[in-house]
């Protein structure tokens, strides 16, 4: 069986990643790298735009939207985005945004079809051995896999709203950390209920986003995790937040970071 | 403009601009209920009736219903539809009721209230819902089903369709030749305080179903 | 008018969220109820063949009726008065009060009972009746006990969501003169009998309807209580009063509405009761009412209905989205100033009423989708809050630094020098202010974040950084 040529993939880090969170997309980097795939990361991407859409601002969000498309259109191959909420802005979004423009409607139609969220690439990529350890999808009961010397971390999964009801990505994230040896998923009362971010709504509507962020927080820690994991990297700024500012231990951290568990 | 002018050409304008989505149609609503053979549609409707909190009665003959009937009754005082709108030996058991236990349809309608139970036929049922569909008109009189505490319903098998859309496209006819059509599914009931069930508000809080062969 | 990032005091919405934020009794009643009748609306689905064809049909006889308003309310009109009722239009709240006061005083009508309609409590009929000396009964359980206590209904399927049982009981024993009782199975005999006497005297009975059948000129109007068959059997005369968004073009688009609708509200197959209203009785020896009228009312849902927002007149009214929002459990449904509350309330009430005054109701959604997904009609209210937010900037005076601050933004990121010399700024001013990358208070209009979060800083490398640095160690040459 001969090895397939390795396949070139863009990855958009998002402007929440790149700046605030630049683990993430070096974590997303090393996973890609390691399932054969050449990662590459198209140079002047800021921001989708998402944003100044959500808030209402769309001259605004088009011009940054309008620079990242253009970009965007000048590369080859899938583009893989760290965080759902930027995937939906993407993928839904920007026809509408560009509702009103047939060409620019075309051009994100067309960056739209290339466009998937990380952790549902991951997770159909097939399992392969590297000199790293095994991959990701390795099966959890595999002998290989079974690192007694490795505590098992506790992890609840909060599925973010836009990866869920936007991208339909709910069972990706779920299988990826299942299949992780060093991960002992715990069931997260009404996960599916937003954490309360929605980007400005969190500073415009403070009290409210804040009492979102309370009943997640309370939902989390009777959980007994000792990690949130999700896939939005403004969800993970919020509930990080929110913990840190509640006193707790909990750490907020993408799924595709506790990906390297699964090495002994 | 008067308003109604006003309101068709505010419409009319509006639907310029509106943006409402041209979908393609759905594929047709395929209830496999409804190609089941009837003796599937008389035990559903029946799963559907206990769900309810309805008690129900199984009967395989006339006379048998007769008599259900009229233990239902008991010494209750009753408002019943007229005889010719119920089952012949229905109506020929609630004859042998004591004189006055029954009351006249034409009283007045704070005599009709005082009524403990009230006993009617159907035009269908439901077997989908455990649904009872009752046809106004003058010998299907509304308050039987209606004012008194408790509701006994006499259907037959054959009156039995196994979902809504069957049973209207029977009284396609009726509509809109009724003044009203009444589906009635279980008890009244509410849940307004705290989400808490509390039967018989204002209809009927009991439910009584014989059904016939 | 205070928009957006700073300026002014806390607007009228703002106190009334805090308001109920802090009200710890509210807060156990609405999670309590909004968890229990999420569970019992998907439970309900999971029982239906086909769910998503069934939610499918419903969704194509709303809109259908929709893209040919103009001509599917003459047909109702033309079926209706076939049937035998008579048929009224009313523009606005003034002219539907007006003209059920009229046919009210007309055939010499004092007392009338109604069934639980939105519509009514949009118009505020019950105050114009009153002032013309009829007497009102609110027979909805719900509706009762806010009749009873001045107040206002705070959930569409369920208007007493917001009282607990003591609430109630302490309602009835201060107004009804009956014993202190908690107890939801004897208030409800209470209300039973007291209400009994009101239907067996009324002349009039006064209902919404949930739908109008254009096909056949019908009525359907659905409870579980049995007060709606009560008004529109009992009195002489009846008035339905019904938004002009309320037909469907046949009796197959009902069939499937109604399957949704029960699941939606209640978790129920079927409501209790439907009646399917044709018309007045047919002869004088029928039990029924003499005379049925139908109030079609605008009350600027034509509005609505122009632009981007036209889908919203598709709402059931089955309270789904209300209970599935995340938004609604926490603050319920006094707060957003309007008897639509919730997701569709936030499309509805700034549509209907004015967006300058309900501006912030759009901005109060985190746009989590959780609405859109419970939604029986697929409405796409994420898709039209935002559309809202939009005219909000095309069209009011929001706040000049809300503006400025997103003319910077995009400024800079479409110019990635100057994204750099930013974030140089923000990590020179950030090292003098966090503690492990993190900070406790954010400056201006960035408080509202850190009001209940810390928030994280730039990092250093940031990930553009660190990808550079490897491409020149790794791959030789900067790309």
């Amino acid at each position: 069986m001969s090895a397939p040529l390795p396949r070139v993939v863009q990855l958009f880090p998002t402007c929440l990643v790149n700046e605030l969170l630049p683990e993430v997309a070096i974590a997303a980097v090393e996973r890609l790298e390691r399932a054969g795939l050449r990662v590459e990361v198209p140079a002047g991407l800021t921001c989708c735009g998402q944003p100044a859409w959500n808030a209402g601002f769309a001259a605004e969000a088009k011009a940054v939207a309008r620079r990242t498309l253009a970009i965007l259109a000048a590369t080859q191959g899938p583009i893989v985005i760290p965080s759902g909420s930027c995937g939906d802005m993407l993928i839904h979004q920007m026809v509408e945004l560009f509702r009103d423009e047939p060409k620019a409607v075309a051009q994100a139609r067309v960056i739209a079809s290339r466009c998937v969220e990380l952790t549902a690439l991951l997770a159909t990529l097939p399992a392969v051995s590297t000199p790293g350890g095994s991959m990701a999808a390795a099966a959890p009961s595999a002998p290989l896999a079974a690192s007694g010397a490795q505590k098992r971390l506790r992890v609840a999964y909060h599925p973010s709203c836009h990866l869920t009801r936007g991208l339909g990505v709910r069972e990706a994230p779920l299988e990826l950390l299942r299949a992780t040896p060093g991960v002992e998923l715990v069931p997260l009362d009404r996960s599916e209920e937003c954490c309360g971010f929605g980007g400005l709504f969190s500073v415009k509507q403070p009290d409210l986003s804040g009492a979102m962020l309370d009943a997640k927080c309370r939902a989390l820690e009777a959980s007994g995790a000792e990690v949130v994991a999700s896939c939005d990297a403004g969800c993970l700024l919020h509930l990080a937040g929110g913990l840190r500012r509640r006193g707790a231990t909990m750490r907020a951290c993408h799924v595709v970071e506790l990906l390297r568990r699964d090495e002994p | 403009m008067n308003a109604r002018e006003t309101i068709l050409a505010d419409v009319r304008a509006a639907l310029r601009s509106a943006r409402i989505p041209n979908e393609p149609l759905p594929p047709p609503l395929l209830v496999p209920l409804e190609s089941a053979a009837p003796l599937i549609w008389r035990e559903r409707f029946m799963a559907e009736l206990r769900l309810l909190g309805v008690v129900v009665f199984d009967e395989s003959s006339e006379a048998a219903v007769a008599d259900r009937v009229l233990e239902s009754i008991g010494a209750r005082r009753l408002l019943a539809w007229p005889d010719a709108a119920l089952p012949p030996a229905v109506a020929h058991a609630v004859a042998t009721l004591p004189l006055g236990q029954r009351l006249d349809l034409a009283a007045p309608r704070s005599t009709l209230a005082t009524a403990e139970v009230g006993l009617t036929g159907v035009d269908a049922a439901v077997a989908e819902t455990g649904s009872l569909l009752l046809v106004a008109s003058r010998d299907h009189p509304r308050t039987p089903s209606l004012l008194p505490p408790l509701h006994v319903a006499v259907v037959r098998g054959s009156e039995i369709a196994p979902t809504f859309r069957v049973a209207l496209e029977r009284w396609r006819g009726a509509i809109p030749t009724a003044s009203a059509l009444h589906l009635i599914t279980g008890p009244s009931r509410t849940a307004d305080i705290e989400l808490q069930l509390t039967l018989g508000v204002h209809g009927p809080g009991a439910l009584i179903v014989v059904l016939g062969p | 008018m205070s928009t957006g990032l700073g300026g002014g005091g806390p607007s009228p919405f703002v106190q009334r969220v805090r308001k109920a934020l802090a009200d710890e009794s509210l807060h156990v009643a609405l999670g309590r109820a909004t968890a229990q009748l999420q569970s019992r609306r998907a439970h309900a689905f999971a029982s239906l063949d086909d769910a998503d064809v069934v939610r499918a049909h419903a969704r194509a006889g709303k809109l259908a009726a929709l893209r040919t308003l103009d001509v599917q309310l003459e047909a109702f009109e033309r079926r209706l008065v076939e049937n035998g009722t008579t048929v009224h239009w009313a523009r606005d709240a003034e002219e539907a009060c007006a003209t059920i006061v009229a046919i009210a005083q007309s055939r010499g009508c004092r007392r009338a009972v109604k069934g639980k309609s939105m519509a009514t409590e949009e118009v505020e009929l019950n105050g114009a009746l009153q002032a013309a000396g009829i007497e009102v009964v609110e027979s909805d359980l719900g509706e009762y006990v806010v009749q009873l206590d001045h107040d206002r209904p705070s959930h569409i399927i369920l208007p007493i969501l917001h009282r607990t049982r003591e609430q109630v009981g302490r309602i009835f024993e201060r107004e009804l003169a009956v014993d202190y009782t908690p107890d939801p199975a004897t208030l409800a005999r209470i209300a039973r009998e007291r209400l009994r006497e009101r239907f067996l005297a009324a002349d009039l009975g006064i209902t919404g309807a949930n739908f109008g059948v254009v096909e056949s000129g019908t009525l359907c109007i659905v409870s579980n209580e049995g007060n709606v068959r009560m008004s529109t059997s009992l009195p002489r005369v009846h008035v339905a009063l019904l938004g002009i968004d309320k037909l469907v073009p046949t009796l197959a688009d009902l069939d499937a509405a109604l399957k949704v609708l029960a699941r939606s509200a209640t978790g129920q197959k079927s409501t209790v009761y439907v009646s399917l209203v044709n018309g007045p009785r047919r002869s004088v020896a029928e039990e029924g009412p003499e005379e049925v009228h139908v109030v079609l009312l605008d009350h600027r849902r034509t509005r609505t209905l122009a632009g981007e927002t036209a889908e919203m007149l598709a709402c059931i009214r089955c309270g789904a989205c209300l209970n599935a929002c995340p938004v609604f459990q926490q603050i319920g449904g006094h707060a957003y100033g309007s008897i639509y509350p919730g997701p569709m309330g936030s499309v509805l009430t700034p549509t209907m009423r004015g967006l300058a005054e309900f501006e912030q109701l759009p901005q109060a959604s985190s746009l989590c989708g959780a609405c859109k997904e419970v939604c029986p009609i697929g409405i796409d209210l994420p898709r039209m809050l935002l559309a809202l937010r939009r005219e909000s900037v095309a069209t009011l005076p929001i706040a000049p630094s809300l503006r400025a601050a997103m003319r910077l933004w995009s400024f800079v990121m479409t110019r990635p020098r100057w994204l750099r010399l930013a974030r140089r700024l923000a990590r020179a001013w950030a090292s003098r202010f966090a503690s492990n990358g993190w900070l406790r208070r954010l400056p201006g209009p960035f408080a509202g974040w850190t009001a209940h979060r810390d928030a994280r800083l730039p990092v250093a490398p940031s990930f553009d950084e660190w990808w550079a640095a490897r491409e020149r160690t790794e791959r030789g040459a900067p790309r």
